[in-house]
């Protein structure tokens, strides 16, 4: 009983913190460009997460149990374990992915436990974080040559539908953050109908109050892009996520958000970025799993 | 129910109808370069009244600049470009501003010339080329007012080039003055000498604030369609 509600604990503060910390990768553009008030995007963020949860959670329900053993006590170690990882990294500004730190984890209680993992779930799980920053910096690389390039006749009437457009797509990618992100945290409850709860209790406390900081640093510095740019990078990596949500694949948005920025900035000719963080971003995607592992199996 | 003001946020383009309110600059530049064509071609007359004109231009200037400063920074504008837009403000804020003070030398120059018994005439002839640099002035902010109302990027680079090609031509004119004041140099006095050589300079700078407006108000096109 008392691990029954140290998971649900457990995943109410992981969903805080994770729901302030992406709210900015899904609304910091419209945020950002003013198109809505930061109250709208909040709404807007956690509305969309939440309903990514409750709509396609589902489709990660048989993910995590297929990696590590569905025994109360390796859940709140994982839980736990991630929770601390993530807060230190929040609170050292490292960008850590919860999706990949948790399955790292898992992995590595498996190992501890004797628990044999459905390898070839794993592999495709690997598989897809290998592939999905590739497949999104080339998608987000042709799709923003080939937007940039579409003559506009009006400058005026083409920025308000990129503003319509960015809104959308924005809700989108807070969608799909729900249903692979939060999916995979309500996976590890069992999907029942008090952990969906308090997860979306969770989602709005974090987007309240835990996003302050970050959705106004990400909105001005890291989404000071154009309407084309963001709009092109945000439907790329929602795209990529709904993908793997409907593979059960668990994904992680920043990843793909990432890498479709970077591919963003690669397609115009006068290139004037500092690839170091991405190169710093892309050591951490495979640090996290690694050393997440590596925790889940000393610790569990 | 549909939220009326966020549909309007969403619908009203906040750096167009930025954009468009800066035109209210554009009125008070060429009433100020009028009155100083008056100024140039009759320097003779009393220019109190004008000078008085040009001063309240350029205090409902500053207002403009304040209110615009602040919807920019209140949310019209997107933080991305908000610089370009304070910029723009700016730069159309130092057209009045160059013609309020060309005003102002224009009295004291008076003031000196007459109290010291000086004749009007060595600088004269370098006023009629002055005209000439305000006449383009006034077109070029013209040209500027038609950038703030297109759509379409290409109509805004074949003005962005017209406007262009009037700074050169000033630039032109500014030498042919430059070089005409060097030539009689030893026949006038330090104080004409540097009236006409900071007038003209100054006249040249707001040719080329309208060439930089030009080209941020490009920028911010681009910026916003791409």
């Amino acid at each position: 009983m008392i691990l029954e509600y140290l998971t649900i604990a457990l995943i109410a503060l992981l969903s805080m913190i994770v729901s302030g910390n992406n709210l900015s990768a899904a609304v910091g553009t419209v945020v950002g460009s003013r198109i809505v008030s930061r109250q709208f995007g909040l709404l807007l963020g956690a509305g969309g997460f939440s309903l990514g949860l409750i709509i396609e959670g589902r489709f990660l329900s048989d993910s995590i149990f297929r990696i590590m053993p569905d025994v109360s006590y390796y859940v709140v170690v994982v839980l736990l374990i991630s929770f601390v990882l993530f807060a230190l990294a929040t609170y050292f500004r490292i960008p850590l992915s919860l999706t990949m730190a948790i399955v790292g984890i898992s992995l590595g209680v498996s190992l501890r436990a004797r628990f044999t993992p459905d390898m070839p779930y794993v592999y495709l799980v690997i598989a897809a974080w290998v592939l999905a920053p590739f497949l999104s910096i080339i998608s987000s690389f042709y799709l923003n040559r080939k937007v940039t390039a579409v003559k506009i006749n009006d400058v005026w009437e083409a920025a308000r539908i990129y503003k319509i457009l960015l809104v959308l797509i924005s809700f989108l990618t807070a969608f799909t953050l729900g249903a692979n992100t939060f999916g995979l945290l309500a996976a590890m409850g069992h999907d029942s109908m008090e952990i969906i709860t308090v997860m979306i209790i969770a989602i709005f406390a974090g987007a309240i109050f835990l996003s302050g900081g970050v959705i106004r640093r990400v909105s001005q510095d890291i989404f000071g892009m154009r309407y084309a740019n963001a709009f092109v990078s945000l439907l790329v990596s929602s795209v990529l996520v709904e993908g793997a949500t409907f593979f059960s694949l668990p994904l992680s948005n920043t990843q793909t958000l990432t890498s479709s920025v970077f591919g963003s900035g690669l397609s115009y000719n006068t290139k004037a970025m500092m690839s170091k963080p991405f190169l710093q971003v892309v050591a951490m995607w495979i640090i996290s799993p690694l050393f997440g592992m590596l925790l889940g199996f000393l610790i569990a | 129910m549909v939220n009326y003001h966020f549909l309007k946020k969403i619908m009203v383009i906040g750096e167009r109808q930025s954009l468009l309110e800066m035109q209210k600059y554009m009125d008070i530049a060429i009433e100020n370069s009028l009155i100083l064509i008056e100024i140039f071609q009759r320097p003779e007359d009393p220019i109190e009244d004008k000078a008085l004109r040009v001063s309240e231009n350029e205090k409902k200037a500053d207002n403009i600049t304040l209110e615009l400063k602040r919807n920019i920074t209140s949310g019209a504008v997107g933080s991305t470009l908000m610089d370009n837009f304070l910029n723009l403000i700016e730069t159309f804020d130092d057209i009045i501003d160059r013609t309020y003070w060309i005003s102002r030398e224009m009295t004291r120059t008076k003031d000196s010339l007459i109290a010291n018994s000086f004749h009007m005439e060595p600088v004269g002839n370098f006023y009629s080329g002055f005209c000439a640099i305000l006449e383009k002035n006034i077109d070029a902010v013209k040209k500027v007012n038609q950038m703030l109302q297109v759509s379409d990027i290409d109509g805004a680079k074949s003005i962005r080039t017209d406007i262009e090609k009037m700074e050169e031509d000033v630039d032109e004119i500014k030498d042919g003055i430059i070089d005409r004041l060097y030539r009689i140099s030893e026949s006038i006095t330090y104080l004409t000498f540097n009236h006409i050589n900071s007038v003209v300079h100054t006249l040249d700078d707001l040719l080329d604030d309208c060439e930089d407006i030009a080209d941020l108000i490009l920028n911010t096109m681009m910026s916003v369609s791409r």
